[in-house]
C-alpha cells in the first residue's frame, strides 16, 4: 500500500491506520529495517576492523529505548471549517505538519514539479504572512476597537486640520529584546510646521528664514527642527517648542541697526526707493508733457531694471531695457 | 496670526500629538482662532482618552485566540516528533524542558564569578547569581532579615544559628518564627520550577488525609520557648505553622494555653483551630460543639470570620461520619455565613459536595444548585481548596448524579479563558478529565462522544488504560466500527498498544462491524480501514512478541484465542483469505499455548472457506487444532473435508491420525 493511497483512504477518518508516515518523512523505524536487510543478505561476514560504535555499545547491553510511535503532521486531523487563526495565531516560521496547504517552492530545472512542503528550507527562509489572514486581522481591529476613540466630527478635511494644528512633532519608540530597555535614539524630537501659517510679514519672513538657514525647505514651504541636546524627550520637546517661541519673537523685531541698511547691503534689486526710480522722477518733473502716458511706462521700465540686476545680463534683457528707455525717453528709431 | 497666538497654538498642538495624557484626559473643548479660520464657530471637542492597563491591547488580541484542538499545548513544540501523545511522554518532555532550564540556572550559580555584566536596564535582581553564604560573610540581622524576605529558610537557619539570639531585636524575631512556621524549616521548591510544581502537587494530592509533616520539637518551638516574653503574635505563627503541617494535636494544646495565658487568638488562628476540629475531635456531636464554642468566641472579640473560617469549619464538618448531622449543621453555618455578608467560594463548595453527597449516602442533586450559582457569578479564587472543586465535581456528576447535560454545563465553565486556573494540578486535572470521559462514553451516542473525544485527546487529556477499554467497549456497543481505526492509532500513540485488554477490546469491536461498505472502498487498491487496522494489529502483535523473544525480554503480551478468533472473523468478513490462513498458521503454531478458546463457530466458517477453494492445508490445520483442543463435531467436520476436498496421500494419512487421535463424542461427555 503506498503512501498516497493510504492518504487518501483514511483522509475521511482523518487518522493513518498505520504508523508509517508519508513519503518524505523519514523515520527511525525505516532505517533500522534497511540496516537489518543489508545484514540479512551479506553472504560472508566480513571482519570488522574498527567496529561501528552504536552496535558495539549495544553488544554490551546498554539500554536501548523505544522510540514513541511518530505522528502523522497534524494538518492531516485538521478539519475543513477549523479556525485558522487559532491554529496559527502570531508569525512563526513555515512548519509543513501545522499547514494543511499542498505547496510547493524551489527551483527545479524546467518542466519538474517544485519540491513539497516537508523538509523544503526554501518555504522556511521566506516570510509568511499566514497569521495575517483577512478574517484574523478583521478580529484584532473588533478587539482593539474599544481602546479607539472617535475622530472629532469638526476636522472632516485636511486644510481643517492643517488650520488647526499646524505642528507635526514626531518622535520613535524602540522596542527590541535586549537586556536594557532604554534606547537613546527615543529622546530625539522632530517639530514641523508650514511657515505660511505662521502669517509673518516680509520683514519677519525674511529675518527668519536667516535664522534657521537650511532647516527651510523652500519647496514645501517646511520649517523642521530636530531638538536631541537633552537626554529625555520632555526635554527635547520642551526645547523645541522653546526653539520656535525664540525665532518667532525675534523675527517680529526690528533693531534699531537694521535701518541702516542701504541699497548695497541689499541682497537682491528693489525698485521701490532706489537711485533708478529717483532719477526717472527728477526726469519726469523736467518733462510734463510726457507725464499723462507714463505710468505704465515707467512701470515696464522698472520691471525690465529689476530684472536686469536680479536674474543678470543677456542679448533679450538688454534690448528689453532698450525698448523701455527709448519709451521713456519718447525717441523714435 | 500674529506671534501672541503662538503659546494657544502650541498647546494645540500637545493635543494633536497626544503624548500628554494629563492635557489629553481633560477633554477640553479648543476654541479655535475666530479671526484666522473665520468661517469655523464651531468648537472642536476631543474625546477623552480611553484609560488602559499596560496589558490590556495584548489581553485584547488574545481575546480573539480560541484554543486549536489539534495543536498541543503551548509549551511543547509544535512538531510532531516533539509532541508528546502518552501522558508519560508528556510528563517526560516538560520535565526535560525545565531540567535544561534549572541546569542553566545552576551553572549561573556554580560560575556566579562569569556573570558579573550588569547591562540590564533597569537590573533584575532575580536574573543575577544569589550572594553565597561562605564562612566570612559578616553575621548580621539585617543579613536574616534579607534571608527571610527572600524565602530562603536554610540560609536564614543558618544565619540565626551563628547570631546571638539575645542581640536580635524581637520583631525580627517574631517575623523569623513565622517564616519557619510557615515553610516548616525546609527550602520550598522554587516558584518558578512550574512543571516539577505541577507533576508534584499530583503525588501530593492523592492523600485525603493530611500527613504530619511539621517538626517536633524543631526550631520554631525552641524559638518559642526561648522567647523572653511570650507575645500572641508568636502563638499565632506556631500554631497557624503546626496546623499547616498537620501537627493537629500540638496546635490544640498551644491554643489552650494561648486562652489560658489570656491573650486573643486573632481570625487566622481561629481559622486555623476550625480546620482542626474535625480530626481532634472524634465524634460528631463534639465537632458541633467546638465549632460552635470557635465562632461564639469570635464573635465576643468582635472578629468577622471571612470565607476561610467557613471553609475550614466545613472541611472538619465534612469529616463527621453521620451525614445527617453533618447536612444539618452545614446548612445551618451557609445560612448563617450568609446572613453576615460571607459569600461562598469554590472551596466551599467542594466540602458541601463531600457532606452531602457521601458514597453510600442518597442521591442528592446539590451539585445543580451550585452550577446554577456559579453560571450566574464565579467567585474569585480565595482559599487553598477552591481548585479541588471542579475535579470533585466532575467525580460527583459521573459517579453519583450520572448527569451529561450538568457535565457539559460544568465543563463550559472551566473551558472559559478566565477560570483556567481553577483546574489544580496535573492530578486533579486527571481526575476531572477521566469522570468526564467515562461519563461521556457511557451517555453519548457515537458522533457526539467522538467529537468531544478528538477535542480532549490527545493534547488536553491522555486517557488511562481503563478509560481507553471504556472508550473503546461503548464504541463497539454502540457498533460505530469507522471510528475504530482511529482508536487503533491512538493506543500506538497512548503506548497502550501492548496492553492486552486493549487489544482485547479492539478486536472484539473490530468485529462487531456489518462487512465491507462499498462506499468507502471506490478504488481496487484501496484498502478498507477496518481490514488495514486488523492487519496493522495482527503484525504490530507478532512485531512485538518477536522483538521480546531476541531481546530475551518478558512481556505480558500474548496472542489468545480470542484475540485470533476476532481477527479471522474480521478477515473473513472482508475476504481477506490470505491474512486468514495466517491466523489459521499462528493458531496451529500456538495451539495450547493460547489463554482461551480459540471460537468454534469463526472455525466452522473457516472450514467452509476452505472447502470452497480447494486449500486443504489449512483446512487440515483447523481439523489438527479443533481435534486437539477436544472440540465436539471434529468428526463431521472431518468427513466433510474428506468428501469435498481432493487430498493427497500424505494429508489422507494426517486426517486419518488426527480423527484417531480425537476423542469421540461420547469420551468428552
Amino acid at each position: 500500500m503506498s503512501a498516497i493511497v493510504n492518504l487518501r483512504v483514511f483522509r475521511n477518518f482523518q487518522q493513518f491506520v498505520s504508523i508509517r508516515p508519508i513519503s518524505n518523512y523519514p523515520t527511525s523505524f525505516r532505517k533500522n529495517e534497511e540496516i537489518q536487510k543489508v545484514d540479512g543478505d551479506d553472504e560472508f561476514r566480513s571482519l570488522d576492523l574498527s567496529p561501528n560504535k552504536s552496535l558495539n555499545m549495544r553488544s554490551y547491553g546498554r539500554k536501548v529505548y523505544k522510540r514513541a510511535a511518530v505522528h502523522p503532521p497534524r494538518s492531516n486531523k485538521m478539519p475543513t471549517d477549523q479556525d485558522w487563526p487559532s491554529v496559527w495565531p502570531v508569525a512563526r516560521s513555515f512548519h509543513p505538519a501545522s499547514v494543511p496547504l499542498p505547496l510547493h517552492q524551489g527551483w527545479v530545472v524546467p518542466g519538474a514539479t517544485p519540491p513539497g512542503k516537508f523538509a523544503n528550507a526554501e518555504l522556511m527562509k521566506i516570510p509568511n504572512f499566514l497569521h495575517l489572514t483577512p478574517p484574523a486581522i478583521e478580529r484584532q481591529c473588533q478587539a482593539l476597537k474599544k481602546f479607539c476613540t472617535e475622530w472629532p466630527k469638526e476636522l472632516n478635511t485636511n486644510e481643517k486640520i492643517e488650520n488647526h494644528f499646524p505642528i507635526t512633532i514626531t518622535t520613535s519608540d524602540y522596542l527590541h529584546s535586549s537586556p536594557s530597555l532604554r534606547d537613546a535614539r527615543a529622546r530625539i524630537v522632530t517639530l514641523q510646521l508650514k511657515l505660511s501659517s505662521l502669517k509673518l510679514d516680509s520683514h519677519a519672513k525674511d529675518k527668519l528664514l536667516r535664522l534657521v538657514k537650511e532647516r527651510y525647505n523652500p519647496e514645501t514651504d517646511v520649517l523642521t527642527i530636530v531638538s536631541e541636546r537633552c537626554p529625555l524627550r520632555k526635554q527635547n520637546l520642551d526645547y523645541a517648542m522653546y526653539l520656535l517661541n525664540v525665532l518667532i519673537s525675534e523675527s517680529w523685531k526690528t533693531e534699531p541697526w537694521e535701518n541702516e541698511k542701504c541699497e548695497a547691503d541689499m541682497e537682491k534689486y528693489v525698485w521701490e526707493g532706489s537711485q533708478s526710480q529717483r532719477t526717472v522722477e527728477q526726469l519726469l518733473q523736467r518733462m510734463p508733457d510726457r507725464e499723462k502716458a507714463m505710468p505704465e511706462v515707467i512701470e515696464q521700465y522698472a520691471r525690465n531694471v529689476t530684472r536686469f540686476h536680479n536674474e543678470g545680463e543677456d542679448a533679450e534683457k538688454i534690448s528689453d531695457y532698450k525698448e523701455s528707455v527709448k519709451k521713456l525717453l519718447g525717441l523714435q528709431a | 496670526m500674529s506671534c501672541p497666538n503662538l503659546n494657544s497654538l502650541i498647546v494645540q498642538h500637545l493635543f494633536k500629538n497626544g503624548r500628554f495624557h494629563s492635557v489629553w484626559k481633560s477633554g477640553r473643548p479648543v476654541v479655535t482662532n475666530r479671526h484666522s479660520f473665520s468661517s469655523e464657530a464651531k468648537e472642536i471637542v476631543i474625546p477623552k482618552y480611553i484609560p488602559r492597563g499596560p496589558t490590556d491591547i495584548l489581553e485584547a488580541l488574545a481575546s480573539t485566540v480560541k484554543r486549536d484542538p489539534t495543536g498541543p499545548h503551548y509549551k511543547f513544540h509544535d512538531d510532531p516528533y516533539l509532541i508528546p501523545a502518552s501522558s508519560h511522554a508528556k510528563r517526560t518532555y516538560a520535565l526535560a524542558q525545565e531540567a535544561g532550564r534549572k541546569a542553566a540556572s545552576w551553572i549561573k550559580q556554580e560560575h556566579a564569578d562569569l556573570f558579573n555584566q550588569r547591562n540590564a536596564e533597569p537590573f533584575i535582581e532575580a536574573f543575577s547569581p544569589v550572594e553565597k553564604l561562605t564562612e566570612t560573610t559578616p553575621m548580621t540581622e539585617d543579613l536574616l532579615k534579607k534571608y527571610i524576605r527572600t524565602s530562603q529558610v536554610a540560609n536564614a537557619i543558618h544565619v540565626y544559628g551563628k547570631l546571638d539570639s539575645s542581640e536580635i531585636s524581637s520583631a525580627t524575631k517574631q517575623s523569623f518564627l513565622e517564616f519557619i512556621s510557615f515553610y516548616n524549616e525546609e527550602d520550598q521548591l522554587s516558584e518558578e520550577l512550574i512543571e516539577e510544581r505541577w507533576f508534584r502537587s499530583g503525588v501530593k494530592g492523592m492523600r485525603d488525609q493530611v500527613k504530619s509533616t511539621w517538626k517536633s520539637n524543631g526550631l520554631a518551638e525552641r524559638i518559642f520557648s526561648g522567647l523572653d516574653t511570650i507575645t500572641p503574635e508568636a502563638y499565632h505563627a506556631l500554631i497557624c505553622g503546626m496546623v499547616k503541617h498537620g501537627q493537629a494535636v500540638g496546635a490544640w494544646e498551644h491554643y489552650n494555653q494561648m486562652l489560658a495565658d489570656g491573650f486573643q487568638p486573632d481570625l487566622m488562628t481561629y481559622n486555623s483551630i476550625l480546620k482542626i476540629s474535625g480530626i481532634i475531635r472524634e465524634d460528631g456531636e463534639y465537632i458541633i460543639t467546638l465549632i460552635n464554642d470557635i465562632l461564639t468566641s469570635m464573635a465576643h472579640a468582635g472578629i468577622k470570620p471571612d470565607v476561610r473560617s467557613l471553609n475550614a469549619a466545613l472541611q472538619s464538618i465534612s469529616r463527621m461520619p453521620i451525614t445527617r448531622v453533618a447536612r444539618e449543621k452545614a446548612s445551618r453555618l451557609m445560612s448563617d455565613f450568609k446572613s453576615i455578608g460571607v459569600q461562598p467560594s469554590l472551596g466551599t463548595y467542594t466540602s458541601l459536595l463531600k457532606i452531602f453527597c457521601r458514597d453510600k449516602g442518597p442521591r442528592s442533586n446539590i451539585l445543580i444548585d451550585i452550577v446554577r450559582r456559579i453560571e450566574i457569578e464565579m467567585p474569585p479564587i480565595q482559599d487553598v481548596e477552591d481548585v479541588t472543586f471542579f475535579s470533585e465535581a466532575m467525580k460527583n456528576c459521573n459517579y453519583h448524579l450520572d448527569d451529561v447535560q450538568l457535565a457539559k454545563r460544568l465543563h463550559s465553565l472551566l473551558s472559559s479563558s478566565q477560570n483556567q486556573v481553577f483546574i489544580g494540578d496535573s492530578y486533579k486535572e486527571s481526575v476531572y478529565y477521566r469522570s468526564f470521559l467515562l461519563l461521556l462514553s457511557r451517555a453519548e451516542g457515537p458522533e457526539a462522544f467522538m467529537e468531544m473525544y478528538r477535542h480532549l485527546v490527545p493534547h488536553i487529556y491522555t486517557p488511562e488504560q481503563n478509560v481507553f477499554e471504556n472508550v473503546i467497549k461503548s464504541i463497539s456497543s454502540s457498533s460505530a466500527i469507522q471510528y475504530v481505526p482511529e482508536l487503533w492509532s491512538d493506543a500506538r500513540y497512548f503506548e497502550l498498544s501492548e496492553r492486552d485488554s486493549v487489544l482485547e477490546a479492539l478486536l472484539e469491536a473490530l468485529t462487531c462491524g456489518s462487512g465491507p461498505d462499498p462506499t468507502i472502498v471506490v478504488d481496487k487498491n484501496d484498502v478498507d480501514p477496518v481490514l488495514a487496522t486488523a492487519r496493522a494489529i495482527m503484525s504490530h502483535v507478532n512485531q512485538v512478541i518477536k522483538t521480546a523473544e531476541e531481546k530475551d525480554r518478558t512481556i505480558s503480551l500474548r496472542w489468545t484465542g480470542s484475540m485470533l478468533g476476532n481477527l479471522m472473523k474480521v478477515f473473513l468478513q472482508y475476504g481477506d483469505l490470505d491474512s486468514a490462513d495466517e491466523v489459521m498458521m499462528k493458531v496451529n503454531q500456538l495451539k495450547n499455548q493460547l489463554s482461551s478458546y480459540f471460537p468454534l463457530a469463526t472455525l466452522n466458517i473457516f472450514v467452509e472457506k476452505c472447502i470452497e477453494r480447494q486449500n486443504s492445508a489449512t483446512a487440515l490445520m483447523a481439523i489438527d487444532y479443533a481435534a486437539e483442543m477436544g472440540y465436539e463435531n471434529v468428526t463431521t467436520m472431518a468427513q466433510r473435508i474428506s468428501e469435498q476436498l481432493k487430498l493427497d496421500e500424505k494429508q489422507q494419512q494426517k486426517l486419518s491420525s488426527i480423527l484417531s487421535n480425537a476423542p469421540t463424542p461420547s469420551e468428552t461427555s
